[in-house]
């Protein structure tokens, strides 16, 4: 079952992008549309969300109040968008019932990552968002494992982002630089040659369970991509 | 680095790296004070020295003139005792008349920060002369203090638009990062360093907006040197890793210290955005002195002894041995700046500042050609709790 979330955004842009960053994660989207923000919490209800993701600074209403609101018919999981980086604003919003705050501009990473962990501890059924597939290659990111058909192997915590990077922009290049951001994300501060290091390891353990040579290709000078056979036909 | 640093650049606070604050701590770069008192009894009478020389020869010569009219010894006595006494009367009643006025003068000019509060701290006096020097600094205590007031009244006007327009800002900004990254590869890529940069340049105009206002915006607590550290390292992804440098970070989790987190943080940030800019390959922090225990060797052991001490190291070009002194000069940019050509020279300044203002210690040194340390001092709870500075100014609360 796919975890819903109901984003509460001014800005289109954000809004879509953001959107667009949790579907490719494998969850259901919903938002509240522009004039509709005073209904915002009464909406996230009824469209029947697993979390909300609420941003702080909105023209027509505000965002401590639309926490408040949802927090008193709902226990489920908010996460505040905030731009400023007062205190005054994140007390404010721990105080209201939010579970999280995140502050502008994301890392899609680590709001990735935070979204995952407040679903996983309000609803720990839900399991949307951990499972990536590509051409067959099936990445499970909570378990750490990659699959190939009946084959399954561990993968390490770095070759694990990497994969899961390249499968979220399958069929499109990634380069170095997006790769060693996604890995130092995680407060490991790897190195060019180090990052080398861990695609090669990566590609070997690929290999083990059968996975095609053409499935991880380099581009040279560019970075890295992943193909299915189907790709680029 | 190699042992040796031939050039250091001296602590924030000495004479020859003050920075010129503006508003109340201007008077510390004042040239020496006077500790000897300015109004004594002594002085008074060298002062008056004219008019009780011009006495004491009328006395004489009334004295004379009453020999001459034949007058008896006893009876010169007399009259010149009387003359000794009305003297002294006259100038102890002249002294007392003024002395409270113009002793409080003289010892408040002297130890008042706001010296705009002069008028107020004085006992308004009765006598003529004193009464005219009164009226005249109340005057201009009146104005300074109506137009420091309006000063201050400007900076927190022109803060506030400044975090209210950031704010603006940061919306598209974080939009247009988000769609790099969805866009992916090497072009996207590209546009999402310049974007971080222009993210840096906003932190850096919003940090020092508020930097401009710092009486009241900082609050001290415990914090994890470790996420402060990857925190900054972090903002800065990007840019790092653009000029290929990596940071190394040898910090304990248990390292903790007090400071204000978002002001550590721009700190950092700024120190490991310099290394990378002037081709630091490793950047490395690590922390000498945990505490009480001795630091290993170096000119920060006497320091170290009370504090914890992070230190910052990198591999990078160096600064030449002229430009170290001068560093965390205000505007400052010396041969690197100008080489590289997009140097403002207020990042250091800025560093330092903040520092001053949270009670740390910054020292930096540098050989060309090696690299550049960079050592932040932390107080121990102990002297922090003692300093009355910073429990006036900041919220100390456990985290």
């Amino acid at each position: 079952m796919d975890a819903t979330i109901y984003i509460v955004e001014d800005d289109n842009t954000l809004c879509r992008e953001l959107a667009r960053i949790l579907e490719l994660q494998g969850y259901e989207v919903r938002s509240c549309a522009a004039g509709e923000f005073a209904r915002a919490a009464e909406l996230a209800l009824e469209q029947g969300a697993d979390m909300a993701i609420v941003d702080l600074a909105l023209p027509d209403s505000d965002g401590h109040a639309i926490c408040r609101d949802i927090r008193r018919s709902s226990n489920m999981p908010i996460m505040m968008l905030t731009s400023s980086t007062s205190e005054f604003d994140e007390v404010m919003s721990i105080n209201l019932g939010a579970d999280d705050y995140v502050s502008k501009p994301y890392r899609p990473s680590v709001l990735l990552a935070r979204v995952q962990a407040l679903l996983r501890r309000a609803n720990p059924q839900l399991e949307a968002g951990t499972r990536l597939e590509h051409g067959g290659v099936v990445l499970d990111i909570a378990r750490s494992q990659v699959s190939y058909r009946d084959e399954t192997a561990d993968i390490g915590r770095n070759e694990m982002r990497i994969l899961r990077l390249l499968m979220m922009h399958a069929g499109r290049i990634v380069t170095r630089q997006d790769l060693m951001c996604e890995i130092w994300d995680s407060d490991e501060f790897i190195d060019d040659n180090t990052l080398t290091v861990n695609v090669n390891r990566l590609r070997h353990t690929l290999g083990s369970i059968g996975v095609p040579g053409g499935f991880l290709i380099t581009r040279r000078g560019q970075g890295y991509q992943v193909l299915a056979p189907r790709d680029g036909e | 680095m190699q042992g040796e640093e031939p050039s250091r650049s001296t602590e924030v606070g000495d004479p020859v790296c003050d920075l010129t604050c503006g508003s109340t701590h201007a008077s510390a770069s004042d040239s020496a004070r006077s500790s000897e008192r300015r109004w004594t009894f002594a002085k008074f009478l060298v002062a008056h020295a004219p008019a009780a020389v011009i006495s004491l020869i009328a006395a004489l010569a009334v004295c004379s003139m009453m020999a001459a009219f034949g007058c008896s010894a006893s009876e010169i006595a007399i009259v010149a005792i009387v003359l000794a006494i009305a003297l002294a009367v006259a100038v102890a009643v002249q002294f007392a008349r003024t002395r409270r006025y113009y002793s409080q003068l003289a010892e408040m000019s002297e130890l008042l920060d706001e010296p705009w509060l002069l008028a107020s701290m004085v006992e308004q006096p009765e006598q003529l002369e004193a009464r005219v020097s009164y009226d005249a600094i109340d005057t201009i205590c009146g104005a300074s203090a109506r137009r420091v007031a309006a000063a201050d009244r400007n900076m927190e006007e022109y803060r506030q638009y400044v975090e209210a327009w950031m704010h603006e800002v940061k919306v598209p900004l974080a939009a247009a990062q988000l769609v790099a990254h969805r866009i992916g590869g090497m072009d996207a890529a590209e546009v999402n360093v310049e974007l971080e940069k222009v993210g840096a340049q906003l932190e850096n105009a919003l940090y020092y907006a508020r930097m401009l206002t710092l009486d009241n915006d900082f609050s001290v607590r415990r914090v994890s040197l470790l996420e402060c550290v990857k925190a900054a390292v972090k903002k800065n992804a990007r840019f790092l890793i653009e000029h290929g440098a990596t940071p190394k970070i040898d910090v304990r989790e248990d390292d903790v210290v007090l400071a204000d987190p978002k002001w550590l943080e721009f700190v950092l940030g700024q120190l490991v955005v310099n290394s990378a800019k002037y081709g630091a390959r490793n950047v490395v922090f690590s922390v000498a002195g945990r505490g009480a225990t001795p630091a290993q060797s170096g000119p920060a052991q006497a320091q170290s002894r009370r504090r914890t001490v992070l230190v910052v190291t990198d591999d990078g070009d160096g600064i030449a041995p002229q430009d170290v002194p001068r560093v965390f000069e205000r505007g400052f940019t010396g041969a690197n700046g100008r080489r590289q050509g997009s140097s403002t020279g207020m990042g250091l300044y800025m560093c330092a500042r903040i520092c001053k203002e949270t009670n740390l210690s910054i020292d930096l040194y540098s050989e060309e050609g090696s690299g550049t340390r960079v050592e932040i001092g932390f107080p121990i709870e102990r002297d922090l709790l003692e300093s009355s500075d910073v429990l006036a100014n900041s919220n100390l609360s456990n985290s």
